[in-house]
């Protein structure tokens, strides 16, 4: 595919090779040829010594044209530019050893602990925006069920299916505000204890919105809790996050912040951690200065979720929306924000999503690194594993979310109705025949919108947040090759602007 | 000649590789093989560092001024020639091209891992996904009368059989069943089973039966001297019923009789095994020449074995030069690879018949069969990177090299010649670029 940058120059992507070159115009004007289909030795043989005009170079003479038709066919017969630049067939599908497979190794158990809340968030993903995802019903998750799932996985971890050794392996606190049960965590945390573990060790994590922290925090940094404190910046910042009766409830996360790290000054330092959600109230500039002075730390910063937003409440929520990019580009010197928040920058994500998949030189592993060494070394494009479309997760493989309710989910972010499975105090039910029967009918309603996709290979769309309930799912990210040559020329235009980005990234984003 | 005055971007394309040391340079082209080498050339040097600037990103622009510089104006245009960078007037684009320099970044870099601990992330992380390969001595066991030498160190060279030099007679087969249940989860592709004689193994049959477990569907190979194959036709039929491969060790000289006797019984009960052929010098060639034409064996392979007293042998046969790895034409990837890991040992482990554990027979043991866990065992190797993670960049003298990107991976003949670089290439230091 050839595209060209906003200072007009030609570079092309081969999707074959995985490669994106600078091309010289005359090159770039051959292969305009070759992707029309034109005959480019035909073409060469019959050209007489008349100059051609190459479009933004003026003309090319018949022996400059002859040593970019040389370099033409080198490449070539090198396998570039073997593929037609159409067609992105995605036909892969999972099948039930893998979803087992991907249980054994899964990263981590989040329990909803509550589904219900101290607080009355405006933009609360349980509140007045949406209409996906149920209302609280303030049930508690039982201490019951939850050990029986950590049993279950337990087996499975310390099977031979787990292909890691010495590994973390986090239990997760979450809500509502899971702080609301503290008895649930101190119980599960004593018999996580208890467990034998062969090939992990367990940790645990919360996310809290900072309301009972001083309460509890001696039992927390006890047991070295990972803390992620919910708070949007100063008060203004976060006067979207209120107690029930419409109170702020800032003064009081920030005096209990500030007791924990008045009393446990190195946990504070090595454990906790702060999301903040963008909205109009905020900026990147002012979240970024807020916890850099209060508290020398750097925040991840989340924007508000789109999706699911009710027909009556659409116009009051894009009122509230604000979006990271915008407010990037509204600061005059974002310099610092830059080189402290670099990989959580979604540039950096956009670009490293970009170079994962045209650079020709990023791997997700040695596995990758030595069959890509091998494939292009036979040359060989059949030996290429078939993708499964979209970007979803091979269900479990980054986590198992169990709801206050029983029902099993692989992530907290997905809605409710789509559970893959149920526990209750004595049983784990879990399906994985049924569950690979059940994304492959997804993915077999979306492979013809992802085939005619120009991005498919660095798609991250989460097959959830598609409405699968609906007769007809509609991918909004679906991009065709014009769509998807300004995409490259955005990020290659990107870098010519900022060409430090290109090492930093290739020496600094891992484990994306 | 171009003007002075006149400006051009010059830019190297990124699927050359490029070398500096000190003030020399080398240039390969992986798509044509091409070789360029700019030895003791500031000018050139310079500029080779300049495009690998971060804000340069392999274009950089020349003046004509620059262009006369007889270095500068042989480098430009040996690059262009060899169709490995291009030069374009200025004039002609509205701004400076780049190109996405070769920098390897693999997501799940061990030594990244280490060095800046990302918090969930260890160097145990899905680890066992890089088992590929298993070779298992099961036996020490062996009467045959080889020549010391051959027996006690041809299996540190390449796959062999050997009686070794431990006490214990052959593995526990319950040690080698924990061994291969714990596998599941890897990416196992190969097991070889070796001996000492693997006929004289004691629990034959229970052996036999948990490598035909429909758990372990992967290739299996079984390693013989020829000469241990007499009056073992029963245990060649299980072999081939199993659906295994037989590997048949052959050194030099033959015993002509026996060797005919072997070659009846391959016939009758093994028709397609693959000969392992022992070559110390010429005349071994021209054995094995003869051996493949009259017998008609189509399944060989020659494994060059030093003695200890055949140093020419293999000057002559096994050392490389440029003109080998122009035509070996290594692809950039795999020249990327080599720097990050050792292709040849990568995901292998070998279990000796005294129960040590080795991620390189030539290299200190892991850990032993039945005492250390499999995962135990490539958790250390992970993180130590001994032998999987060997690469000409980190030994002497190869990380001085120029040519050490475009150099086979270290081999085993390494350790043997006690020489890290089997080659007649010209080094000199390096400076990163």
């Amino acid at each position: 595919m050839l595209f060209e940058s906003q200072k007009k120059n030609k570079y092309f992507f081969d999707r074959e090779v995985k490669s994106t070159q600078w091309c010289h115009p005359v090159l770039c004007h051959l292969l305009k040829l070759h992707y029309r289909g034109v005959d480019v030795t035909r073409w060469f043989g019959e050209l007489n010594d008349e100059p051609v005009p190459i479009d933004d170079y003026g003309t090319a003479s018949k022996p400059e044209i002859a040593y970019y038709y040389q370099k033409y066919m080198l490449l070539r017969d090198n396998g570039f530019f073997s593929l037609p630049d159409t067609g992105h067939p995605v036909n892969g599908r999972l099948n039930p050893g893998q979803i087992k497979a991907s249980l054994a190794n899964t990263r981590q158990l989040t329990l909803e602990v509550v589904d219900f809340c101290n607080l009355d968030c405006a933009y609360c993903v349980y509140g007045k925006f949406y209409n996906s995802f149920r209302r609280e019903e303030k049930k508690k998750l039982s201490i019951g069920t939850a050990k029986t799932v950590l049993n279950y996985l337990l087996d499975l971890l310390n099977s031979p299916l787990n292909q890691s050794h010495q590994q973390v392996f986090y239990i997760g606190f979450y809500g509502g505000e899971p702080l609301l049960n503290f008895p649930f965590i101190r119980e599960m945390a004593a018999y996580a204890g208890r467990l034998k573990t062969v090939h992990n060790r367990f940790c645990f994590n919360i996310t809290t919105n900072g309301i009972l922290l001083e309460k509890y925090m001696d039992f927390l940094v006890e047991h070295e809790f990972d803390l992620l404190i919910s708070l949007d910046g100063n008060e203004y910042n976060n006067s979207y996050r209120v107690f029930k009766d419409g109170t702020p409830a800032y003064p009081e996360i920030s005096k209990n912040i500030n007791a924990l790290e008045t009393k446990y000054p190195r946990y504070f330092k090595e454990k906790v951690n702060f999301n903040a959600v963008i909205h109009n109230r905020s900026s990147v500039s002012d979240i970024h200065h807020y916890f850099k002075s209060q508290f020398n730390k750097v925040p991840t910063i989340s924007e508000l979720n789109p999706g699911g937003i009710g027909d009556s409440m659409r116009e009051e929520f894009f009122k509230t929306y604000a979006n990271i990019d915008n407010s990037l580009s509204q600061m005059k010197d974002y310099s610092m924000v830059e080189k402290d928040m670099f990989i959580n920058l979604p540039n950096t994500r956009s670009l490293n999503s970009f170079l994962r998949r045209c650079s020709g030189f990023v791997f997700s592993d040695y596995n990758e690194l030595k069959a890509s060494a091998n494939k292009t070394k036979e040359n060989n494009p059949s030996k290429k594993s078939l993708r499964i479309p979209t970007g979803t997760c091979v269900p479990f493989s980054r986590k198992v979310f169990i709801t206050a309710k029983g029902k099993i989910l692989p992530c907290e972010r997905i809605g409710h109705q789509y559970s893959l499975g149920t526990a209750d105090e004595k049983n784990v039910n879990l399906d994985f025949e049924k569950i690979a029967g059940t994304y492959n009918t997804y993915f077999d309603r979306l492979k013809k919108q992802c085939g005619s996709c120009a991005n498919s290979e660095a798609c991250s769309q989460c097959i959830f947040f598609l409405d699968m309930d609906k007769p007809h799912p509609q991918c909004s990210g679906i991009l065709d090759d014009d769509e998807f040559s300004r995409l490259l020329s955005a990020r290659i235009s990107y870098l010519e602007k900022n060409p430090q980005t290109y090492l930093k990234i290739m020496k600094e984003v891992k484990f994306a | 000649m171009p003007e002075e005055s006149r400006r051009f971007w010059f830019v190297l394309d990124n699927y050359v590789h490029v070398s500096v040391a000190g003030k020399s340079v080398m240039c390969y082209n992986p798509l044509n093989g091409m070789i360029l080498e700019y030895p003791d050339c500031e000018p050139v040097s310079k500029l080779v560092k300049r495009l690998h600037r971060p804000k340069n990103l392999l274009a950089v622009s020349l003046t004509g001024k620059e262009l006369s510089n007889p270095d500068i104006s042989r480098f430009v245009r040996e690059m262009r020639s060899s169709f490995m960078g291009d030069l374009i007037p200025a004039s002609r684009t509205r701004g400076k091209p780049l190109q996405m320099m070769p920098y390897l970044n693999v997501q799940q870099d061990i030594e990244y891992i280490k060095k800046k601990s990302p918090g969930t992330v260890t160097v145990g992380e899905q680890m066992m996904k890089y088992l590929v390969e298993i070779s298992i001595y099961i036996n020490s066991a062996c009467t045959l009368d080889c020549d010391r030498r051959l027996c006690g160190s041809a299996y540190r060279q390449f796959l062999c059989c050997t009686r070794g030099s431990g006490h214990r007679k052959e593995l526990d087969i319950l040690s080698i069943e924990h061994f291969l249940q714990q596998l599941p989860g890897t990416s196992l592709a190969r097991v070889n089973i070796l001996g000492g004689d693997i006929f004289k193994f004691s629990q034959w049959d229970r052996l036999i039966t948990i490598l035909n477990e429909p758990t372990l569907s992967v290739e299996k190979n079984f390693y013989t001297h020829y000469l241990n194959l007499l009056h073992q036709e029963k245990k060649l039929a299980q072999l081939k019923a199993g659906s295994f491969s037989l590997k048949i060790v052959v050194p030099f000289p033959i015993k002509k009789q026996q060797w005919e006797q072997s070659i009846d019984i391959l016939t009758a009960y093994r028709p397609d095994p693959r000969f392992v052929f022992i070559i110390a010098g010429e005349s071994d060639i021209a054995e094995a020449e003869e051996l493949i034409s009259q017998y008609s064996l189509d399944q060989y392979s020659l494994h060059p074995f030093f003695n200890g007293e055949n140093r020419e042998f293999f000057q002559d046969t096994v050392f490389f030069d440029k003109e080998d790895l122009r035509e070996a034409k290594p692809t950039l990837t795999e020249i990327l690879a080599r720097q990050s890991i050792n292709p040849f040992h990568f995901g292998a482990l070998t279990v000796l018949s005294n129960g040590h554990i080795h991620a390189n027979v030539n290299v200190s043991r892991l850990g032993n069969l039945e005492k250390d866990s499999i995962y135990d065992v490539v958790y250390k190797e992970m993180d130590r990177g001994i032998s999987w993670r060997r690469t000409r960049k980190k030994i002497e003298p190869c990380r001085h090299c120029t040519f050490k990107g475009l150099c086979p991976p270290l081999s085993n003949y390494e350790y043997a010649l006690g020489q890290n670089n089997p080659c007649n290439i010209w080094k000199t230091r390096e400076i990163e670029i």
